[in-house]
């Protein structure tokens, strides 16, 4: 399926981050788990994006047919939250350093997310979860609490938002993302 | 305010990977100027004891901004430590990614990053210039951008399989031939870019760069020497060829990219992450001193028009003979970098429909065999923010023993950080400033289209620029954020 293909979905999951940096490859490799081991509706796609959402979300913004719900999966530090939990940011609630900060390595920043939302309509969900730690150097893998959230990350944006024939946003938990 | 600093730091999505900081004498007008870019650290330690073959899927990691260039040149580096040479087939499907690739990221730079500067007007209200601004004042514009992008994304899908992350260049060639079916649909989608191609140069001929005229012959402008790749005939070649560094006088010497050593050097200064990269073979040393600049040149865009004798593309070669006419050998005037990613983007679009019509492109026989051995090799491409190389090492078994990267962003950190202070100076007098002037300095950064471009940029309508004003003790005395 070609990038452009994705933009006819209803729905896209979205993994983001850099896999080379520890646990800021959360994102990617929940993609990867839901390819792997969930069959993905038809009306749906999972996109292990990587690195590579700044022209994506750009040509989302842009285009004339656009997925009703985009779900972005991040790892985000969260006050208060442990390593490995996961729960749902609404882009309201990140403050504004985060906001631009969003992902550690070159995520998309809300600010993208909130146009396509705010101008075009677009239901925005963000799955987070608790970092352990972000490496300042090149650090393949997750750590054991990100690896223990895996399947769970997993299992919970598939039942909210894969497997529904028709998606609806799901009140998000009240946490404000601090910096 | 005598003596004060102004710091301008990109709020964004990368947010402490880089910041102006502006120097003020007692006088207020600008003494120095610094720009930081935050590097990516760790990556030659990662890559050490890996297997060799592992590098052009592990680099396209490093950036999400241009991963082709980082695959194609870690392929090519590949190719020089098995010390082998590609197939003709293998070569062109590499070639022809490459150039899908850069009509994709030009098209996103100039009308999304660079462009709404121009097509919105460098003085307009910040809540229109973007890419969200651009769309509303031209809506057919908009969608044919998109349009076009995902014709590029359809394109690499079939070619290569995936667009995001690719895997299909490896050692020794390509993975996989090009079937007369997937020629066939994509030879339709590549005319379709090309159309686009031409449009664009017109249009922005038409409309953009006759208006703005008086910004591009003022804002950043810097005399450097410049650098890129070209073939045998010294036509344009941003998958292969040789490597030609002009000085700022127009004459230049040629040597191939594996003796880059012979002729760069990285100048490293406290205040920057990044390295400074300069022509050592000039003997001149290193100087960012604007009235005396010593080392210095430029890749991207202008730099690769400059260094080129011609483009190997007819409706490319004839924008290109336009744009000499205008502007000499070597045009020094910064922004032009926009206009010559235009004609890259025509030479792209009609290289991928040639590459297309090549009786080579569907061959099967895609690669070599490889076999592992003590060596170092060194690949390079031009990525679309300037010369990319790779330069590998590894024992008896093919596992990395030594690993460097030279960046397109990274040849151009001491041009950038003098076309920011040639702004400054111009634009700062008296210690007055304001908003639209910061944007003016940001818009000399944008202009070598960084990796921190889109960082500039927000779509929300505010600038994303924290300034701080410090006095000369460094203590804050002023914060301006939108």
């Amino acid at each position: 399926m070609g990038s452009a293909d994705y933009y006819t979905k209803d729905t896209l999951v979205l993994g983001c981050g850099n896999i080379l940096y520890g646990d800021d490859g959360f994102g990617p490799d929940v993609a990867d788990y839901l390819l792997s081991n969930y069959k993905i509706p038809e009306n749906a796609a999972v996109v292990n994006l990587g690195l590579s959402t700044r022209g994506f979300i750009f040509d989302i913004l842009l285009s004339e047919q656009r997925p009703k719900c985009i779900v972005v999966v991040d790892a985000v530090s969260c006050e208060g939250k442990n390593p490995g939990e996961v729960f749902e940011i609404p882009l309201n609630n990140l403050c504004k350093e985060k906001v631009d900060d969003f992902s550690f390595h070159q995520g998309p920043t809300s600010n993208l997310l909130k146009e396509l939302r705010d101008i075009c309509g677009v239901e925005i969900v963000i799955i987070a979860v608790q970092p352990e730690s972000i490496p300042k150097e090149m650090t393949r893998g997750l750590s054991e609490p990100l690896k223990k959230a895996l399947p769970h990350a997993s299992s919970v944006i598939y039942d909210k938002y894969l497997n529904k024939e028709n998606l609806k946003y799901v009140n998000p938990s009240s946490c404000n993302a601090r910096c | 305010m005598p003596g004060k600093t102004i710091t301008i730091a990109p709020v964004s999505r990368i947010e402490g990977h880089a910041k102006i900081t502006i120097q003020l004498d007692d006088s207020g007008n600008v003494k120095d100027t610094w720009v930081n870019v935050v590097e990516l650290r760790g990556f030659e330690k990662f890559c050490l004891g890996r297997p060799v073959e592992e590098m052009p899927r592990i680099v396209t990691s490093i950036c999400g901004v241009c991963p082709w260039s980082h695959h194609l040149a870690a392929a090519k580096a590949c190719d020089a430590v098995f010390g082998v040479t590609p197939t003709p087939a293998g070569a062109k499907l590499r070639d022809l990614c490459n150039s899908i690739a850069f009509t994709e990221e030009h098209i996103l730079h100039f009308f999304f990053l660079g462009g709404p500067d121009f097509v919105m007007g460098p003085d307009s209200d910040p809540s229109v210039r973007n890419v969200i601004g651009i769309a509303k004042a031209n809506p057919e514009i908009g969608k044919k951008v998109v349009r076009n992008r995902q014709l590029g994304a359809r394109m690499l899908n079939i070619v290569s399989g995936k667009s995001i992350h690719p895997v299909t260049a490896v050692p020794g060639g390509f993975s996989k031939p090009l079937t007369e079916d997937e020629r066939k649909k994509v030879l339709p989608m590549a005319e379709e870019v090309l159309e686009f191609a031409k449009f664009s140069i017109k249009w922005a001929k038409e409309n953009i760069f006759p208006k703005y005229l008086d910004v591009v012959k003022t804002l950043a402008v810097i005399k450097t020497g410049f650098m890129g790749t070209v073939d045998a005939n010294g036509a344009l070649n941003c998958y292969d060829g040789k490597i030609r560094l002009m000085k700022p006088d127009g004459t230049y010497t040629d040597f191939a990219y594996d003796k880059y050593t012979d002729y760069i050097e990285e100048k490293i200064l406290d205040w920057s992450y990044l390295k400074f990269p300069y022509a050592k073979s000039w003997g001149e040393g290193f100087s960012m001193d604007l009235n005396n600049p010593k080392g210095i040149y430029r890749t991207n865009t202008l730099a690769r028009i400059n260094v080129a004798e011609k483009m190997a593309t007819p409706l490319a070669q004839k924008e290109f003979e336009e744009f000499r006419k205008n502007f000499g050998r070597p045009a020094q005037l910064t922004m032009l970098y926009h206009w010559a990613r235009l004609i890259e983007l025509l030479y792209h679009a009609e290289h991928v429909v040639e590459l297309l019509n090549d009786k080579d492109i569907t061959s099967k026989d895609v690669r070599v065999k490889v076999t592992p051995r003590a060596a170092r090799g060194i690949g390079c491409t031009e990525a679309p923010r300037g010369t990319l190389i790779h330069d590998y090492t590894t024992d008896a078994d093919g596992l990395l023993t030594n690993c460097n990267l030279i960046v397109g962003t990274t040849h151009n950190n001491a041009p950038i950080n003098m076309s920011v202070k040639q702004s400054a100076q111009l634009l700062i007098k008296d210690g007055k400033y304001d908003q639209g002037i910061m944007n003016k300095v940001e818009m000399a950064i944008r202009a070598y289209d960084p990796c921190l471009s889109c960082a500039t940029h927000n779509l929300d309508g505010t600038l994303p620029v924290k300034v701080t004003i410090m006095d000369a003790k460094g203590k804050v005395i002023e914060t301006l954020v939108n």
